[in-house]
């Protein structure tokens, strides 16, 4: 992936979503795909019983084969999403790569030194225990917050964020935040 | 000029309907998968989106329109 990067800028973390976000949308088509088997044999099983109608089995077989390569080609963009969005840290910018679907793709950024804020969210139990988590970055030029998703390790991510943070940028936040408290 | 569909599939016996479902099918696959493979070959990011999981795509989903094919030749 090319990304155009300033003189002297350069990339020192990416990032996609997390493994688990890439699961639970394996685990739902999986999920969909058994669902269709269970449901097809209980169906077949009453029309039997109930000595109705039932589509001979090359027609079931043709169905399922069709309905499993749907739900193949679902995953597949899903997949395709997980590993074309990215997050890039560089020694300037905080760089978003993200692929809202085929043909619409926005790269958008932002310069370390307009940071204000910056926070790392681990919401419940299995982001805990798999830690990953979203990463909350204000601003100074945007309204609403910057949010890195689902991203591995997010408190790590926002102390090395934090680290190249210009040390005069900081200052002058932190008098920013004084004279408003004021 | 604007036919009910179940006048219009009327003529077609039910196996050419079915070949006929399953020709769209080949058709929307073949394109998907070239839009899909042009994504991992602008913005591929390696082995996720490599020849192996490139092969890997290809290989179960001819199984899966082998398997609707096979369904049909035994109609």
């Amino acid at each position: 992936m090319r990304i155009d990067l300033q003189p002297n800028e350069q990339i020192i973390r990416s990032a996609v979503k997390h493994w688990w976000y890439m699961c639970t949308k394996g685990a739902a088509i999986l999920g969909l795909f058994f669902l269709a088997l269970v449901a097809v044999e209980l169906v077949s099983g009453f029309a039997e019983g109930a000595h109705l109608p039932f589509p001979s089995e090359p027609v079931v077989a043709f169905a399922l084969a069709f309905f499993a390569l749907i739900l193949w080609m679902a995953f597949f963009t899903f997949w395709t999403d997980y590993y074309l969005d990215a997050y890039y840290v560089t020694t300037e910018r905080i760089i978003y790569v993200e692929q809202k679907s085929f043909f619409n793709r926005e790269i958008s950024s932002f310069r370390i030194d307009r940071i204000q804020d910056i926070a790392a969210d681990t919401p419940g139990f299995i982001a805990t225990m798999l830690r990953f988590g979203d990463v909350r970055i204000t601003t100074a030029s945007a309204l609403q917050p910057f949010v890195m998703r689902t991203v591995p390790n997010p408190e790590e991510l926002k102390n090395l964020i934090i680290g190249y943070i210009p040390v005069h940028s900081r200052q002058q936040n932190c008098n920013e935040i004084d004279s408003t408290n004021i | 000029m604007s036919a009910p569909l179940p006048l219009f599939i009327a003529p077609f016996s039910f196996p050419t309907f079915l070949w006929g479902i399953f020709g769209l099918t080949l058709i929307v696959f073949c394109f998907y998968s070239l839009v899909l493979f042009y994504h991992w070959k602008t913005y591929g990011v390696g082995f996720q989106t490599g020849p192996f999981v490139s092969l890997i795509y290809l290989g179960v989903s001819s199984l899966f329109l082998f398997t609707m094919a096979a369904s049909l030749a035994l109609l």
